[in-house]
């Protein structure tokens, strides 16, 4: 806003960029776009079938994320030094009107790099970054001449953009003011997550009269009102929505609503005439009248793209449009914006980033005591919203694993400084850490808040993620973790500096699903395991292998040969299920572990039960920091690992009741009322991939759970194992459609539930016996191994090893 | 065989038994402790201590088919826990009794005849507390049959290919073999207590055990041979039950677990186990019963050599297995050497080494295996040792295997606490009523080893 002087929305193409330089956008993450910027952005990094070519990443951010992870070049700085890395690189690239900052050798290499790949280069920022960034990254973007060619400008998606803050503002003055006297509360968790300092609090809710909200969820906020109006879910009542470029949507419902429950349709509908008006009646009177004006050339939504619907004949549009899912033509229109960087405030006293080329190091003495803070959404329950879901309270957060909590994430250094240490605990999931005191603005945390150290966190930097510490959120979500609402105040929403910390004196156990130790045993011998594969583009180009070959053992088996021969089977058919897993591609998003959850129903096990190492998930994404140093991690890498179906599968011989054989077509199959749980094939197995019900994890009797469920796949009881099926309901539904055709299944019409989720497509499915399958392309690929290969477990789940592409100059 | 008088010493300390005895005093003695003395009440109270131990055994049992084994500490990756180490550990004690009563049998020492029926005794109480784990330790127990191979309608076998499956054989076979070679061992002493019995009940209970024993020499001819074809049987059982078992983890690919030496060195560990559990529950036990002239010092010497002698044999299959680590050069071997000695279970490894390789080494003193309070605190030692041994196999080679990120650690809960307490209580409650009411010596086998009985030629 402060650059273009008016509200504007950005949209990028990842899949036309060479060079993308983020700002503290973790734009694989949590943009309005992301699973559009990661397709695109994964596709252009694909290195398979002779291409040679990858976009090449630079991330400088606050706090690590998942984008950071999939970077080329990754920094970290501190809030405060964002801005002058930002004011470098302009200068860099000549931005004129800005105050040139100092630079280093690696900012100015990105932006001799950026340079050079003008007009195929991005430079974004993230939502959380300060306006100064913003203004500096389309003035870059302008500079570049990316601006209509992989930088886009539309007016807003909202329909009426205006700035939250100042509204609330407002709001909240008349309240204290004694101006309201009803407060319709349309979704959303006020109580719970308006900024400290203009909380919508007990007081100010009881000055007002009437009070009334609509949520899903009888909350912190549904608590102060006199009403509280259960709301449908967006599976089960009609609406519209607009996309992140604008393309509308019409909302359809999959299910009657479950529970006596209004739309906010209804319940705005109830303050018109017309008041007792159905959902669908609204929306698709809107579409129609949307549709008349239109046609009368003028535009209902101010700032929004008129919407060309067929008055004469909307019956068929309509249909067409529900049917599809979207509004055809609706994306909204770009626009030219001018880019005014003027106005910048002079460089900040932080100094030079401590980064590109520089060494990072704490600076202490200067403001010691005090640290800066950065306030990020969560990873899995977002800002607090989805806490009493249960499968993404037990999602393992991206590069933490940790589960049911946040915690104020510290770098090693700072850790080191302020003498805070984990313990790991004895349980197997459980670990020890020490808490702190944090102090804001005189605002401290009610509660110690517990510590994790992170790689890659800037030295001095606190980042601390909302959405927990709820009290009402429900069964699930209660009285986990704690509320970074606390302190966060409306004018330093994101990040805020002079924040005094201090040690407190209790532990905390936090439940964990990946303990975090060395690859390589460095007390003991430098050897790697040769787990995750990665290694530069240029050396992939030139044929260096990226980790030990492993000459096949002879062939000698005491079995008969017959037996494990996928190639002949007998009926003609002769599939051979395997899968390829495509690490360069892995952003670590954790989809494919919750899609996968959802498609088998997988239980949620709880906090107490992580903590033992019990957690269900059949495929899991493990995480690795690379590198000597764990201040600054040299790559971070993600590993989705799912069942391997290995041809001599170690679990299948130690059960003693044949629960777990192999198929005729590959697959390790386990057949569940076979299964008396004496768990020997999960200590046999050596990817650990096996899950089982140490007790009955699976809730029975609620009867929505029953809706929840996929009928496809049996629900699991208490005492036996279960393990990835690679989707085996799936497989045998396409056999069944294909037999019913007279034809053999084709490539890609068996899409694993992990495989559908991915939003970078580095999971593919297929049958390995044929040559020309998706999967047994990738699989032909130099770059393909197997886990564990010298085990001979012959895995058909294989993994291309990751590529970066770093930048030469930048050493 | 006549009784050599060793001249190193008091004849005390080498014979058999002590002089003096008689074919009636022996009978008198040993049965009166059945049918005529008076319970001590040290009986009362230890028996009432087990049993309360052994409710607590019934307790676990319950909650855990009711709720689920994830009562227990076991997680994944570490799936197997004390119950697998407390079946290992139960079993291996359950060594001592077959090893003397059948291969020193077959060997001829006729010191095994005071100590026999004793050991075969806690074999027997030692395989029921070790059958109970396998079986408790699944998540659905009530399908254990399963794993026996019965014609079904399922129309499906158990799987030959897992040493689970050979598990279910062996411990099988063993407590049977166990049970009937140590209950045709009774029958000639029913009949004895049968005919010395002055109540009415206890005639006709031993009468009915004595199963029509009335002594003749067809009787006895036809028992000799029955007895030694048992013992021959019961011979390859004392190896083969603890080399499956030790197969339940060689068979496996974990390191630590996938060993060639596992076998030889198992069984050796069982019968170090055994021996330490005879001389722990003997010591006092003569004491109390005044047994001295039937347990004498030579069986106290003669039990301390076959701890020392299968201790060193345990020593070298550590020694071994550490070795094989580093010499394998395969990484996850080495680290899994590493890790046990390093690691965060080191401790247990390092006190392992110490009550396993170093203690036992006092056994070479002959001052030490005469001091029976010190040979006592040996054999408890060895037996945590040997608790500490199945703990390091089981645990530390499942905590931390090939991918790092699934590595984790493993605690036992407080269930799994009382279950193997509650067994400790079950073990002493079958003892307890043992000694209460069976003769704990066999009277016949002692009496062919009097002077008495020497046939001259």
């Amino acid at each position: 806003m402060m650059a273009l002087g008016q509200p504007v929305n950005t949209i990028y193409d990842f899949s036309k960029a060479d060079r993308i330089l983020s700002l503290d956008a973790d734009f694989l993450a949590i943009l309005p776009g992301t699973l559009r910027y990661a397709r695109n952005f994964a596709a252009r990094r694909r290195i398979t079938e002779g291409k040679h070519e990858m976009s090449r990443l630079y991330v400088i951010e606050t706090t690590p994320t998942t984008t950071g992870a999939s970077a080329d070049h990754q920094w970290s700085v501190k809030p405060t030094e964002m801005e002058n890395a930002a004011l470098a690189i302009a200068t860099g690239l000549g931005v004129k009107g800005v105050p040139s900052a100092p630079s280093t050798s690696g900012l100015e290499a990105i932006a001799r790099d950026l340079q050079q790949h003008k007009g195929a280069s991005i430079v974004i920022a993230g939502k959380e970054a300060p306006p100064d960034v913003h203004a500096l990254a389309h003035a870059m973007n302008d500079a570049l001449g990316n601006v209509g060619k992989t930088v886009f400008y539309t007016d807003p998606v909202e329909a009426n953009s205006v700035d939250q803050r100042q509204s609330l503002q407002e709001l909240i003055s008349d309240i204290d003011g004694g101006r309201v006297e009803m407060l319709v509360i349309v979704g959303g968790n006020p109580v719970y997550n308006t900024p400290a300092d203009l909380k919508l609090d007990k007081d100010r809710m009881f000055k007002t009269k009437l009070r009334v909200h609509l949520s899903q969820y009888r909350d912190e906020t549904s608590e102060l009102c006199h009403w509280h109006i259960p709301e449908s879910h967006y599976l089960e009542a009609w609406s519209d929505t607009r996309s992140y470029d604008g393309t509308v949507t019409i909302v359809q419902p999959l299910i009657e609503p479950l529970y006596q429950s209004k739309s906010a349709h209804e319940l705005l509908a109830v303050f018109t005439p017309q008041y007792d008006r159905k959902p669908y009646d609204i929306i698709r009177d809107y579409w129609q009248h949307q549709g008349q004006a239109a046609g009368a050339g003028g535009s209902q939504q101010q700032g929004a793209s008129p919407v060309a619907t067929p008055s004469a004949d909307f019956e068929s549009w309509w249909r067409k449009c529900v049917h599809d899912g979207f509004v055809p033509n609706t994306a909204l229109r770009t626009r030219s914006a001018s880019v005014n960087p003027g106005g910048l405030s002079q460089p900040n006293a932080g100094g030079t980033p401590a980064v590109p080329g520089g060494s990072p190091t704490v600076r202490e003495g200067s403001n010691s005591g005090t640290f800066e803070l950065v306030f990020r959404t969560d990873p899995t329950i977002y800002d607090g919203r989805f806490a009493n879901n249960g499968w993404l309270q037990e999602l393992p957060k991206p590069l933490s694993k940790l589960t049911w909590d946040n915690a104020a994430l510290v770098s090693p250094n700072t850790a080191k400084q302020l003498g805070l240490e984990k313990t790991i605990g004895r349980k197997g999931g459980d670990i020890y850490v020490d808490t702190l005191k944090i102090t804001y603005q005189g605002r401290t945390f009610t509660d110690p808040v517990p510590t994790w150290i992170t790689p890659g966190q800037p030295d001095g930097v606190i980042t601390v993620h909302l959405g927990y510490g709820r009290k009402r959120a429900g069964r699930v979500g209660n009285n986990h973790g704690f509320n970074a609402y606390e302190i966060r105040t409306s004018d330093s929403p994101w990040s805020a500096s002079g924040v005094q910390v201090e040690k407190a004196g209790v532990q905390h156990l936090l439940a964990v699903t990946q303990l975090h130790f060395m690859l390589e045993d460095r007390n003991f011998s430098k050897e790697d395991r040769d787990v995750l594969r990665s290694q530069t583009l240029e050396e992939y180009l030139k044929g260096t292998p990226a980790g030990e070959t492993h000459d096949p053992p002879p062939d000698d088996t005491l079995y008969h040969p017959e037996l494990f021969d996928y190639q002949n089977q007998g009926n003609g058919l002769n599939y051979a299920w395997g899968m390829a897993i495509d690490l360069n591609n892995c952003v670590g998003c954790n989809a494919c572990t919750i899609a996968c959850q959802s498609e088998n129903n997988i239980p949620v096990v709880g906090k107490e039960q992580v903590v033992r190492s019990r957690e269900m998930h059949w495929i899991r994404v493990d995480t690795y920091f690379k590198g000597e140093d764990a201040n600054n991690p040299e790559a971070t890498n993600f590993m989705p690992v799912p069942c391997m179906h290995c041809e001599n599968a170690p679990c299948e011989p130690v059960c003693p009741v044949h629960a777990t054989v192999h198929s005729a077509e590959g697959l390790n199959d386990m057949v569940y009322n076979r299964c008396v749980g004496t768990k020997y094939c999960s200590n046999n197995c050596p990817y650990k991939v096996r899950r089982f019900n140490f007790f009955l994890y699976q809730d029975w009797e609620t009867p929505t759970y029953q809706l929840m469920r996929n009928p496809e796949v049996t629900v699991r009881s208490r005492g036996v194992m279960e393990k990835c099926t690679y989707c085996v309901q799936r497989i045998q539904g396409a056999k069944i459609q294909s037999e019913l055709e007279g034809r053999k299944v084709r490539d890609g019409e068996i899409v694993t539930a992990c495989q559908a989720v991915c939003p970078t497509e580095a999971i593919v499915f297929g049958d390995v016996n044929d040559p020309n399958s998706r999967v047994s392309r990738l699989k032909a690929e130099q770059r393909n191994y197997s886990l564990l290969a010298e085990l001979n477990t012959k895995p058909r789940t294989t993994y291309l090893s990751a590529l970066r592409n770093p930048n030469p100059e930048i050493k | 065989m006549p009784i050599e008088a060793h001249n190193e010493g008091p004849i005390h300390t080498t014979a058999p038994v002590a002089p003096g005895l008689t074919f009636a005093s022996v009978t008198d003695k040993i049965s009166s402790i059945v049918l005529k003395r008076k319970t001590p009440v040290g009986w009362f109270i230890g028996f009432a201590i087990s049993f309360v131990l052994f409710q607590l055994l019934l307790l676990t049992i319950t909650k855990l088919l009711f709720e689920g084994i994830g009562l227990w500490g076991v997680n994944i990756p570490v799936a197997w826990g004390m119950d697998i180490l407390n079946f290992v550990w139960w079993i291996g004690i359950g060594h001592a009794g077959t090893l003397i009563s059948a291969i020193l049998l077959l060997l001829r020492q006729q010191w095994r005849t005071s100590i026999n029926r004793f050991a075969e005794a806690m074999t027997l109480f030692a395989v029921a507390q070790a059958g109970m784990y396998p079986l408790m330790h699944l998540g659905r127990p009530w399908l254990a049959y399963w794993l026996f191979p019965y014609p079904n309608t399922m129309g499906i076998w158990p799987q030959f290919r897992s040493p689970l499956m050979w598990d279910v054989f062996a411990v099988s076979t063993y407590a049977t073999v166990s049970a009937i070679f140590w209950f045709v061992g009774l029958i000639p002493d029913f009949a004895t207590l049968r005919d010395r019995a002055r109540s009415k009940p206890f005639q006709i209970v031993y009468g009915m055990l004595a199963m029509g024993w009335r002594g003749s020499a067809r009787h006895w001819h036809r028992y000799e041979m029955a007895y030694l074809l048992l013992a021959g049987l019961a011979t390859p059982l004392v190896l083969s039950v603890h080399t499956i078992v030790s197969l339940d983890f060689a068979v496996g690919i974990i390191p630590g677990w996938h060993a060639t030496i596992f076998p030889p060195y198992f069984v050796a560990g069982a019968i170090y186990a055994g021996f330490a559990m005879v001389l722990l529950l003997t010591i006092p036990l003569r004491k109390v019963y005044g047994l001295e002239s039937f347990i004498t010092m030579r069986h106290m010497h003669n039990m301390a050599k076959v701890m020392l002698a299968t201790g060193l044999i345990v020593g070298y299959g550590y020694i071994i297995e550490a070795f094989f680590g580093w010499y394998s050069g395969n990484r996850y071997e080495r680290y899994m050497i590493w890790n046990r000695m390093h690691g965060p279970y080191a401790y247990y490894y390092w006190a392992l080494i110490l009550c396993n390789i170093i203690t036992p080494q006092f056994l070479w003193i002959k001052k030490i295996r005469s001091n029976l309070l010190v040979l006592w605190l040996i054999s408890i030692v060895v037996s945590i040792g040997m608790w500490l041994e199945r703990f390091v196999i089981v645990v530390t080679s499942l905590h931390r295997d090939f991918l790092p990120s699934s590595w984790g650690m493993y605690q036992p809960s407080t269930w799994d606490w009382t279950m193997f307490i509650g067994t400790i209580g079950f073990f002493f409650t079958l003892l307890f009523l043992f000694l209460r009411f069976l003769p704990m010596i066999s009277i016949f086998e002692m009496r062919t080893i009097l002077p008495g009985a020497e046939v001259e030629e």
